[in-house]
């Protein structure tokens, strides 16, 4: 089996129990924003708003070498 | 259970039983089913014929947890629209264990009255004693004359004085008087009819039963297990509120900033949930970072907030209250915006409305956009009745239209809450075509994983979320429940809680139909009222100018706020 090489993501979590990330992570090519975030043990569309180089994300996309995720709190104001 | 008719002219009541198909009609389902059916759409908003209606929401009394509020709602003076306001408190507690789903308030007078209710009957008493009071002051006061039992509900000098700002207060868990009905005006209604204060004496009454209590309990069970499984109501709110909400929203550019004129603030850090955790943390004595406003709010997302010596400043700390009264307003400073919340909440006025009106005087040139001292100044002036202080009390449009300013950022004449729309579209279609005027608890997008700054799609997450809204707002459950309520299949255990609790079967689209029908009946009062789609559409500059921080101006369509305002065929 031939595995797929590895891209770099950076990472920043403005969540305070889910910040024990290094800065960057490597996953496999053609990974997408939300199989990213399962990976790294975010459920998506519930425990954070994720952007993706400083747009929202939408759960298909495809990260890129060099990419930027964000993690901000997930929550309705008040 | 009954409905209660309260004439202010004649001092009169009656009771009538709630009848058993409208039993799942609570909270702004029902205030705006009572003001669509019994007040005329076309009258002032501070006449004889308009009436303003306090409700329990469907599970209010139930102590499920975080769903005891209560709604007013009337024919609004600020909007000339139907509106209804929520708060939470200890009100519905007291009103349900007397057997009343709502109070219907009638008539008009000049002077002011306390109106006591207990389960015996209901008595009036003059309100001279407390009368240009603040809030604080005048529910110490009644306290010491009803015991500190009772439930309060109060209006400050603003409604006093018949503004459009005036909001009504109830006492908090702890006796504070700082849960508000803040929006539309809804203490300038009270006001018109002469109701200082009502004191809800629960003494003597029996405790709330739900009519099926294992299928209560069983709805109970997984409401609770839902609340404490999402992350909102488990990890954010209690260790940071709704003021997490800062940074998300300057990075959205969102975050309103000067009179909304962009959505990120250059000092954000020092007014966010964070800095204010750290504040009270480090402060101690009274402050708390955490706080429950009603008994068995499993939620717990208010706050009080210590001065330096740790003794309590003010309750709770909102994201609202900072967006509109620090970064709006081009204030930094934690401390400052809490005393101007502190004044807002002693004087009973929306802290949205207020923080809007100081930003248009701001732009106006009546003061310098930073200028704390100024913004205080013109809350005294509000308390004195003077003039600059009236036309502030007036709200932000007339603070425009009196001193020619055009960046007024309000639809149907009522500001927005804290989330500049340029850079989130869903909510500026809310804004533009909810009956209610601007308001985010109308239908809240900002949780959507979607693309904020396009306008495509928003339309439909809008009226997705406005229906949301009306589901929490009449079954009398908190906005800070509604994730969990709507993530998964959970709401059918809420029909479950609902089902046992009143004794009735109520499906998942039972609740989801009353949330259509209100919507539907709150727009056709509004028709009645004259409004048409020149109404359903943000201020002008907002589609004229870039919100900079989100590089975005508002670009959603006419034709698409139409498919969902007030000439929709819902
Ligand atoms: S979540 Fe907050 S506002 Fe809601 S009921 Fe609890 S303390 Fe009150």
């Amino acid at each position: 089996m031939v595995s797929q090489p590895l891209i770099n993501i950076r990472i920043q979590s403005h969540i305070p129990w889910k910040s024990d990330y290094p800065p960057v992570i490597q996953v496999e090519d053609n990974t997408t924003i939300r199989t990213f975030c399962e990976q790294i043990g975010i459920e998506w569309d519930v425990e954070a708003l994720v952007f993706l180089n400083n747009q929202i994300a939408h759960e298909s996309q495809i990260l890129q070498d060099n990419d930027q995720v964000l993690l901000m709190i997930p929550v309705v104001g008040g | 259970m009954k409905y209660l008719r309260i004439n202010m002219s004649h001092l009169h009541y009656k009771e009538d039983d709630v009848p058993t198909d409208r039993l799942l009609l609570g909270g702004r389902a029902l205030t705006s089913q009572l003001i669509y059916e019994e007040v005329p759409a076309t009258c002032h908003p501070l006449g004889p014929l308009n009436k303003i209606v306090l409700a329990n929401g469907v599970l209010t009394g139930s102590l499920a947890s975080s769903a005891e509020r209560t709604s007013i709602g009337a024919k609004s003076p600020l909007t000339g629209g139907i509106k209804e306001s929520n708060a939470g408190g200890i009100a519905g507690l007291k009103m349900g264990r007397l057997g009343y789903r709502a109070i219907i308030f009638e008539g008009l007078r000049d002077d002011f009255q306390i109106v006591i209710i207990d389960k015996d009957s209901v008595r009036f008493e003059p309100a001279d004693e407390i009368l240009g009071l603040r809030a604080s002051e005048a529910a110490q006061k009644l306290m010491a004359r009803f015991g500190d039992q009772v439930s309060i509900n109060l209006i400050g000098v603003s409604g006093e004085m018949k503004m459009n700002t005036a909001a009504v207060t109830n006492l908090d868990k702890d006796g504070s008087p700082t849960r508000f009905y803040g929006r539309g005006g809804m203490g300038a209604v009270w006001g018109s009819k002469g109701i200082k204060a009502v004191i809800i004496d629960d003494t003597g009454a029996e405790r709330n039963k739900p009519r099926n209590r294992e299928r209560f309990m069983d709805g109970m069970k997984n409401y609770a297990l839902a609340l404490r499984e999402h992350p909102g109501t488990s990890k954010v709110y209690p260790e940071l509120g709704t003021a997490a909400m800062v940074r998300t929203t300057n990075h959205l550019g969102a975050l309103p900033t000067r009179n909304f004129s962009t959505g990120s603030f250059e000092h954000y850090e020092s007014i966010s949930g964070e800095k204010m955790r750290e504040t009270i943390l480090e402060r101690g004595g009274e402050g708390s970072t955490t706080h429950a406003c009603m008994p068995g709010c499993a939620i717990r997302c208010s706050n009080i907030y210590p001065d330096e010596e740790g003794k309590t400043v003010t309750t709770p700390i909102e994201y609202e209250n900072i967006g509109l009264l620090g970064s709006n307003l081009g204030i930094g400073d934690l401390d400052q915006v809490v005393e101007l919340n502190r004044l807002c909440n002693e004087l009973c006025i929306d802290t949205i409305e207020t923080g809007a009106a100081l930003g248009v005087a701001m732009q106006a040139g009546i003061a310098e956009f930073g200028d704390f001292e100024a913004a205080k100044n013109m809350l005294l002036d509000l308390e004195k009745g003077n003039p600059l202080g009236r036309i502030i009390g007036g709200g932000a449009t007339l603070v425009g239209k009196i001193y020619g300013e055009r960046r007024v950022p309000a639809v149907k004449g009522q500001a927005m809450p804290a989330y500049e729309p340029r850079g989130i579209k869903g909510l500026g279609v809310t804004f533009a075509t909810t009956p209610q005027g601007a308001d985010h608890t109308a239908g809240q997008t900002i949780r959507a994983q979607v693309d904020h700054r396009s306008p495509e799609g928003q339309v439909e997450i809008s009226y997705n979320a406005q229906h949301v809204a009306i589901v929490v707002d009449s079954l009398g459950v908190c906005f800070m429940a509604s994730g969990p309520i709507f993530t998964k299949d959970n709401i059918k255990h809420i029909a479950n809680l609902v089902s046992g609790y009143i004794g009735q079967d109520v499906s998942e689209e039972d609740i989801r139909a009353m949330a259509r029908k209100c919507l539907q009946t709150e727009h056709a009062f509004n028709r009645d009222a004259g409004f048409t789609k020149a109404q359903d559409r943000l201020p002008e500059y907002m589609y004229l100018e870039t919100n900079e921080a989100a590089d975005t101006r508002f670009d959603v369509k006419d034709e698409e706020l139409d498919k969902i305002g007030v000439t929709a065929a819902h």
